[in-house]
């Protein structure tokens, strides 16, 4: 099981890039990752859980939008995952 | 050099393809360590040398096929992490560039083993740059929409690095990526995969979950493009996959399956005419489906 995922906020929301309008998308769906989680063995639930996580991670980092985005504001913060087995646990932390 | 419905294509030729592949060492950063650029020699590091032919691969169906430069058409370089996390059992494109896992090689495979996979990725990113103003809306039916375009396309890409036809094609996405399992859906038979989808419209699915069903959904247009490009035959790149190719411009972000449906045939129609293989093809698939023109 993950204790922490470290992301960097810019890695995760690329809204400022040119290159980046509609970001995140995943070849594996939640929904077969929830099914893994809900009936695999301990070992593919850790898997799951954890993929959830970090995949969740992206797709809230793309839903709330950048942290700190006035232009010249320092970028520094981060987003860290918990994960002691909580789907959506997002804790910001760091920066300003 | 000629022009279809709006779009401009041109030759390859024309074209520089610029591949750059980074390792992430298994942490949670991004872009990573270099590892390959373009024209370098494979490293040895399957993961690293799957994800540079698969980028590549993508990159020459649209440009060879479709005169397209690259994910913005505007010679965008070709970038992908690998090696991401630790046991992360999933690929995704963030917009800027392709992130993969290595799976945890119990469940999920390293997710560069499946070539499909990159190309449907980075469909994602052409649907983004093709669809105005900005991609077509990932959730419902757009959402769906933009599934299915990115998995027809991820077929077609795999079609094409192995010189398949339609009857030849496997038409799976993601053979390989889960151990025990074929692979995560299949457009011939949606209803086959580790990802089991619905056929038809009397079987969709409204859900909440998964942006109302993106993934779920997505298989009725899936097997609507089999259907069309196994009826027109020959290579599915140059008869159905060109209508979809030059029909993606033509549609709003909030396209209906209806409203795709019906551009397709229009495409159809003005491609190859009233009444061609190509215009009675389209419209069959997607009365197959249920959705009537």
């Amino acid at each position: 099981m993950l204790n922490s995922v470290f992301i960097e906020e810019s890695d995760l929301y690329m809204a400022h890039s040119p290159l980046c309008r509609n970001p995140f998308h995943c070849i594996i769906p939640p929904n077969v990752l929830e099914r893994l989680a809900r009936t695999g063995e301990e070992r593919r639930r850790t898997m799951a859980l954890d993929t959830l996580m970090v995949s969740e991670t992206f797709r809230t980092a793309r839903l709330e939008g950048p942290i700190g985005n006035r232009e010249g504001e320092r970028r520094d913060q981060r987003i860290c995952s918990d994960g002691n087995g909580g789907r959506g646990c997002l804790l910001k932390e760091g920066a300003d | 050099m000629f022009a279809q419905g709006g779009r401009r294509l041109a030759t390859a030729l024309e074209f520089e393809k610029n591949r750059i592949i980074y390792s992430a060492e298994n942490r949670y950063r991004l872009p990573g360590v270099r590892v390959r650029s373009e024209g370098q020699a494979p490293t040895n590091d399957s993961a690293v040398d799957e994800a540079y032919d698969g980028l590549g691969a993508t990159f020459d169906l649209y440009a060879e096929v479709y005169g397209r430069n690259s994910i913005d058409d505007n010679g965008m370089d070709m970038v992908g992490t690998v090696h991401f996390g630790r046991n992360f059992g999933n690929a995704l494109w963030n917009g800027r560039q392709m992130i993969f896992g290595d799976g945890d090689g119990e469940v999920f495979n390293r997710m560069t083993v499946a070539i499909d996979v990159m190309g449907h990725e980075l469909t994602h990113g052409v649907i983004q740059y093709d669809v105005p103003p900005n991609g077509l809306e990932y959730a419902n039916q757009p959402g769906a929409l933009n599934e299915s375009i990115a998995d027809v396309f991820g077929s077609l890409v795999k079609q094409y690095s192995l010189g398949q036809t339609a009857d030849q094609a496997d038409w799976l996405i993601g053979e390989g990526l889960i151990i025990g399992a074929e692979a995560l859906r299949s457009l011939k038979d949606p209803s086959a995969g580790l990802d089991s989808q619905p056929a038809h419209m009397r079987d969709y699915v409204n859900t909440s979950k998964d942006n109302g069903g993106v993934h779920t959904n997505s298989g009725i247009p899936n097997h609507a493009f089999y259907l069309a490009a196994t009826e027109i035959g020959g290579y599915a790149r140059e008869g159905a996959g060109l209508i979809w190719y030059l029909t993606l411009p033509l549609v709003s972000a909030k396209a209906q399956f209806q409203d795709f449906a019906s551009q397709t045939l229009a495409t159809a129609r003005r491609l190859f005419g009233v009444n061609s293989l190509e215009d009675e093809a389209v419209g069959d698939a997607w009365a197959q489906v249920g959705i009537n023109l």
